[in-house]
């Protein structure tokens, strides 16, 4: 076998050439001379009846290109996709343009398209819309209440989507219980802020007259689809391509009203026209995550046992649904985690309130699921002097225990299954790693400084989306080409899927050519996200693979006249069983078919989809070291390791990289991020000098651990690696921080932000002394 | 609109053209100087991603006029061999391959402007410790990577 | 995101300047380091007819030492100064709040002038200048005149629509010096900060962000100064704190009163023990 960089090896990435030289094309990349600029009018009210849109103060503007408002959109098209409705969900879809009613500030409301973005956002400003204004909903606590005003009164209620879950006998186990635990979890809202802004470009592809749409998108497959759907325009005659993606985490997963507009600006004014989001439109218009409220209850033995969990979760899912609203809430169906838990219920409710749209952000509700469960446990431990390993490792599932049913199902994914870990082993990793039973003497040397140490299970869903294709093309001198339908985010997918494939088939790295996110190339996928991507893509590709044999020993066979079973393929050759032929790579496989006079090149050419979407889940345990400054408020996250499980591991610098930016993420959330609103709906913060983002002075020191329980679900033994990191490190840092102000402060349950300001308050109201 | 002629040597390449006056230089270099490497990620001097050289002086490009930039010498990405004072056309930089190596990027959007800020960077402070490579980073938002892999990049080049 | 259409002008004399300053009162905006102005243009919450570009004014990025003061130019950058062996020795004080100020590549462009003009609550430089009693040049078509910083500096101040700032005087004052600030996360910008400089004869405090404008504050000066080289308990600071009190404690969408009131006298502690560590330069 040809080992230069196989399945496991820390390869260096292929995509960082062009990345590093600044030679990456990214959407902006695209714009051509000639191109027309769109620019979004947007809602300027939380919640309003328009009353009027008037264009005459651009409408004779020689710069003015085109304008186009709800109005004058094509008879009948439809409104943007939903695709997480469960049964009995109310159809609270988003407009491309809005029609009569305005619901968030930042809902687009008319499209003018100049020469270019100066000019255009000066017809934009010129645009006069009328309003009047409705009273807004501005927090599902208002949302739910029965004299709330509705944001769509044809549905009598704000709630849109409920999901119900029962496992065991829950009311039997808490009139049993020794300890009851009861607490309320807030969640605030959040920006990912993926570097490259949302942008959107539509032009006519020479030669054919096809319609070629450019996205930022991690889902250029769906959004063809859907393109094709509200347009009329046939789905043939579409293609559509996600360019260098400059950060994805799940805004840019979602079809947005902007990439419909600029193909309708193309088909009804006739020029290619491109759309690129200003910073501070990502925070008006992009989709936000985490909003909700979660109550837990729990009922625990006296012996640390936790016998039952109920959950009831309010979701703000904003004005309308933008593509996976309901997942958020929905995903406190994996509340329990890592731990048994016999008896569970829950609620998820989705509420409508006048702000902009959430969608799923990198752990898609886990973060709030992990954090609240974490805290329980810390609860717990601290209500009955338990160690918090030591109650953790009474409640965890054993490593014998797989696969697992949980008894719930997960929206879109089926009932959920663990399907292997080792949780204990995850727990004493962790310990030792951050040198647990080292802490309390660390704690005491640390003088003027409040240390505080916090534990975080994390259990993960990852896959899921459906079927992913994947297709192979040799080229003449032997080489592959991988046709993929995993979207590059910043993820390395190229890299990884080569190494994959490479592994698979005995070739050297440099063989793989990997081919991405065109729908030309891969017409039918789901996309990139869910941690899907490297498990998916990985396993489609290796299918791809078994097909590529196949056709090449077949090949092989017709031409050496032998039974097919006497053609092997081995270390990326042929080889025959009698030493006829002798070794015969691919490139002299084509060779020799070109002397029979046969076109291997397409008989070699295989597609095949990888079926098996079984949804994996992975597991790790986090510990976050915290300093408390307790005269000035500043909490600092010092040190932070993680025992992660994703599987096997076909890249651990790229697995560690994404671990150690999902850590980061959630350190924002509960340090620093809140996007927050004032009374009257419209958003405070709309650009990072409000918006707080984590720098490097913030990042902590990692120490990353691995253990590889492979996946029986996938021939691979994969689990994806993209969101765990996320999920476990707001859990791990909230309870740092609890610790470090220790059992007598009342903690503010949630992600915070724990900003040095709330910190403080946090202290005040014990009404305690704060000296150094 | 009022437009005014400008002359600004950009990468070594000496450029003129007419602009508009409020045109931003992030936008000139982008569309009129050909420079797809330089990113705007937030437009409002916060992010880094746009850091260019103007003049030997590193700045963002997102806070300058283009207008501002006549007469001046502006280096992009483009000019990393000569930022790092070593051989262009060499395949890639020091820093470059010490990113790679380390994988300090991701998405690479932020990437290329980090690169030019911090090889200035290390051009007047070759050697600097933890503390002086966080305060140079305080100007450069990341949201891939964690940092820790593009604080470990630059601390392996440094003299 | 992009500036609305303004005319542009690029003045090569100070004079100049004033004209277009007289000619077009009121619709106007002085362009310096822009590090302030331009992202203000690029959101459109500035839309100025007129945009005067000082930058190509000469002579106005010195920094002179004068008998009794530093005269510095309007076109003088935050890390030149920052970097300025005078002003290390002269304006004790300035150099360690410039550190603190954005970061380094802002501070390559972003002014000293602008800085303290731009009137924001919190910002670092502004409780230097009030507490060093720095001054300010203001040019205008009819003249020259001499504005002290409390006059410009704070709410409802600003430099009159037809004038510009040339210089400001720093009265020279060897010291010690020490500035800490606390922000919504290390680096951030300012919530609040305070600056403590002392010389033989004499100690000053300001704290910038606490109030609207920055707030001097001579009750703890003295007690800082009288204790020297001991820094008094944060108790005592904050006790201190309450007799300089003499506006109300500033709340914005960053951070409520609260807390600013809160962490002050910590902030100023810091602040006044970087100092007691600093080598005596006076």
């Amino acid at each position: 076998m040809n080992t230069a960089a196989p399945f496991g090896e820390r390869a260096r990435r292929r995509e960082d050439g062009p990345l590093l030289t600044g030679k990456g094309v990214f959407l902006a990349d695209l714009i051509r001379p000639g191109m027309a600029a769109l620019r979004v009018v947007r809602s300027t009210r939380a919640h309003a009846r328009i009353t009027h849109i008037d264009f005459s103060a651009v409408a004779n503007d020689p710069h003015c290109l085109g304008v186009l408002s709800a109005a004058t959109l094509p008879e009948g098209m439809g409104r943007l996709p939903a695709i997480d409705l469960v049964e009995g969900s109310l159809p609270a879809h988003h407009d491309i343009l809005a029609r009569e009613v305005v619901r968030y500030v930042g809902e687009p409301v008319a499209a003018v398209i100049a020469a270019d973005a100066y000019l255009a956002e000066d017809l934009a400003a010129r645009v006069a819309v009328g309003y009047d204004s409705l009273p807004p909903v501005l927090n599902v606590g208002e949302g739910i209440r029965a004299d709330a005003p509705l944001l769509y009164p044809q549905f009598a209620s704000n709630v849109v989507h409920q999901t119900i879950q029962r496992v065991g006998d829950p009311e039997a186990a808490f009139a049993r219980a020794d300890l009851l635990i009861e607490e309320t979890f807030h969640f605030q809202r959040v920006c990912a802020s993926a570097m490259e802004p949302r942008g959107a470009l539509a032009t006519l592809e020479p030669g054919t007259g096809r319609s070629l749409v450019y996205s930022s998108t991690q889902i250029p497959q769906i959004l063809r689809r859907e393109l094709a759907r509200l347009t009329g325009i046939p789905v043939e005659r579409l293609r559509v391509i996600a360019p260098q993606v400059g950060g994805g985490f799940g805004v840019k997963e979602a079809v947005y009203a902007e990439e419909v507009l600029v193909l309708l600006a193309l088909q009804r004014f006739g020029r290619p026209t491109y759309w690129l989001e200003d910073r501070q439109e990502s925070f008006l218009a992009s989709s936000q995550g985490r909003e909700e409220t979660l109550r837990v209850r729990a009922a625990v033995t006296a012996a640390g046992e936790v016998t039952a969990v109920d959950a009831d979760c309010l979701a703000d899912i904003g004005a309308a649904y933008l593509f996976l609203s309901n997942t958020p809430g929905a995903a406190v169906a994996s509340l329990r985690g890592p731990y048994r838990i016999a008896n569970f219920s829950s609620r998820a409710r989705s509420v409508v309130t006048n702000k902009t749209p959430l969608n799923v952000y990198r752990g898609a509700g886990c973060p709030q699921t992990t954090l609240a469960m974490e805290r329980m446990m810390d609860l717990a431990a601290q209500a009955l002097g338990l160690d918090r390993a030591e109650i953790r490792r009474r409640n965890l599932i054993g490593p014998d225990a797989f696969p697992l049913d949980r008894g719930v199902s997960y929206p879109g994914c089926g009932r959920v299954i663990f399907d292997s870990g080792n949780f204990p082993a995850l727990l004493e990793s962790t310990l030792e790693a951050i040198d647990y039973h080292g802490f309390p003497a660390r704690r005491a040397a640390a003088g003027e400084r409040t240390l505080g140490l916090g534990l975080s299970f994390v259990v993960e869903m990852s896959g899921g989306g459906g079927a992913e294709p994947a297709g192979i093309r040799v080229l003449p001198e032997g080489r592959l080409q991988l046709l993929s339908g995993i979207t590059p985010i910043g993820q390395g997918s190229a890299t990884t899927l080569a190494q994959i494939l490479a592994g698979h088939l005995g070739l050297p790295l440099t063989a793989i050519e990997v081919l991405t996110a065109d729908t030309d190339q891969s017409p039918d996928a789901p996309g990139t996200f869910a941690s899907r991507g490297a498990t998916l893509g990985g396993n489609a590709a290796c299918l791809a693979g078994d097909l590529l044999i196949r056709e090449a020993r077949q090949l092989a066979a017709t031409l050496y006249e032998l039974p097919l079973e006497d053609i092997r393929w081995q270390n990326g050759e042929l080889i025959g069983r009698a030493g006829v032929p002798e070794p015969l790579s691919l490139a002299g496989l084509i060779t020799k078919a070109q002397e029979h006079g046969i076109d291997a090149l397409r008989r070699l050419q295989v597609s095949g989809r990888y079926e098996r979407d079984a949804v994996s889940w992975t597991s790790a345990c986090h510990a976050a070291i915290v300093d408390l400054e307790r005269d000035t408020g500043i909490i600092r996250v010092l040190d932070y390791a993680v025992t992660h499980d994703c599987g096997r591991i076909a890249n651990p610098l790229l697995v560690d990289g994404q671990i150690m930016g999902g850590v980061l993420q959630g350190l924002g959330q509960c340090l620093f991020e809140a996007q927050r609103f004032d009374e009257r709906g419209v958003p405070l913060t709309q650009g990072f000098m409000d918006y707080v983002l984590p720098t490097a002075a913030t990042a902590p020191r990692f120490i990353l651990r691995h253990i590889e329980t492979p996946s029986p679900l996938n021939p691979l033994g994969m689990k994806g690696a993209g969101e765990a990191g996320c999920s476990g490190a707001v859990g791990a840092i909230a309870n740092a921080i609890a610790d470090a102000l220790g059992p007598q402060v009342p903690f503010l349950n949630g992600s915070g932000p724990f900003t040095p300001e709330c910190v403080l308050a946090m202290l005040r109201r014990r009404g305690g002394h704060h000296e150094a | 609109m009022q437009c005014l002629d400008i002359r600004v040597i950009v990468d070594g390449k000496a450029l003129t053209a007419t602009v508009p006056v409020r045109l931003l230089l992030s936008d000139f270099l982008r569309e009129q100087a050909g420079c797809g490497g330089l990113h705007v990620a937030c437009g409002h001097g916060v992010c880094g991603a746009c850091t260019v050289v103007l003049d030997d002086v590193p700045v963002r490009a997102c806070l300058l006029l283009a207008v501002q930039a006549d007469g001046a010498a502006v280096q992009t990405i483009a000019s990393l061999p000569q930022l790092e004072g070593c051989e262009p056309e060499r395949g890639l930089t020091p820093l470059q391959q010490s990113f790679r190596r380390y994988h300090a990027l991701q998405c690479g959007y932020c990437t290329p402007g980090l690169l030019v800020a911090t090889a200035k960077f290390l051009a007047g402070c070759p050697s600097p410790d933890r503390a002086r490579i966080l305060e140079h980073l305080n100007g450069h938002l990341c949201r891939c990577s964690g940092y820790a892999n593009i604080i470990a990049a630059i601390e392996a080049v440094r003299a | 995101m992009k500036p609305a259409p303004f005319a542009y002008a690029r003045p090569r004399t100070v004079l100049e300047t004033a004209g277009l300053l007289a000619k077009h009162t009121g619709a106007a905006r002085l362009l310096a380091g822009g590090q302030s102005l331009v992202p203000l243009l690029a959101r459109r919450l500035a839309c100025p007819v007129l945009l005067v570009d000082i930058n190509r004014i000469a002579g106005l990025d010195a920094i002179e030492v004068l008998p009794d003061q530093i005269r510095m130019g309007a076109l003088v950058r935050q890390q030149q100064a920052l970097c300025s062996e005078v002003i290390r020795r002269e304006v004790a004080g300035l150099a360690e709040a410039l550190a603190w100020v954005a970061n380094p590549v802002i501070r390559q462009r972003g002014t000293v002038i602008g800085n303290l003009i731009a009137n924001t609550p919190g910002a670092e430089l502004t409780a230097v200048a009030l507490a060093l009693g720095a001054r300010f040049v203001l040019r205008c078509a009819a003249g020259e005149q001499i504005l002290a910083a409390e006059e410009l500096i704070g709410p409802g101040r600003s430099v009159p629509a037809q004038a510009m700032v040339t210089h400001v005087l720093w009265p020279r004052r060897p010291a010690q010096a020490g500035f800490f600030e606390v922000a919504r996360r290390d680096g951030h910008a300012p919530v609040v900060a305070a600056l403590v400089t002392r010389t033989a004869r004499d100690c000053r405090v300001a704290l910038s962000g606490l109030t609207r404008t920055a707030l001097v504050c001579p009750t703890m000066a003295r007690l800082i100064g009288e204790g020297y080289p001991r820094v008094p308990s944060r108790e005592a600071l904050a006790a201190a704190l309450t007799v300089d009190l003499t506006q109300t404690v500033h709340t914005d969408g960053a951070c409520g009163a609260q807390y600013r009131l809160q962490v002050a006298p910590a902030v100023s502690w810091r602040a006044a023990q970087r100092m007691s560590l600093s080598r005596a330069t006076a």
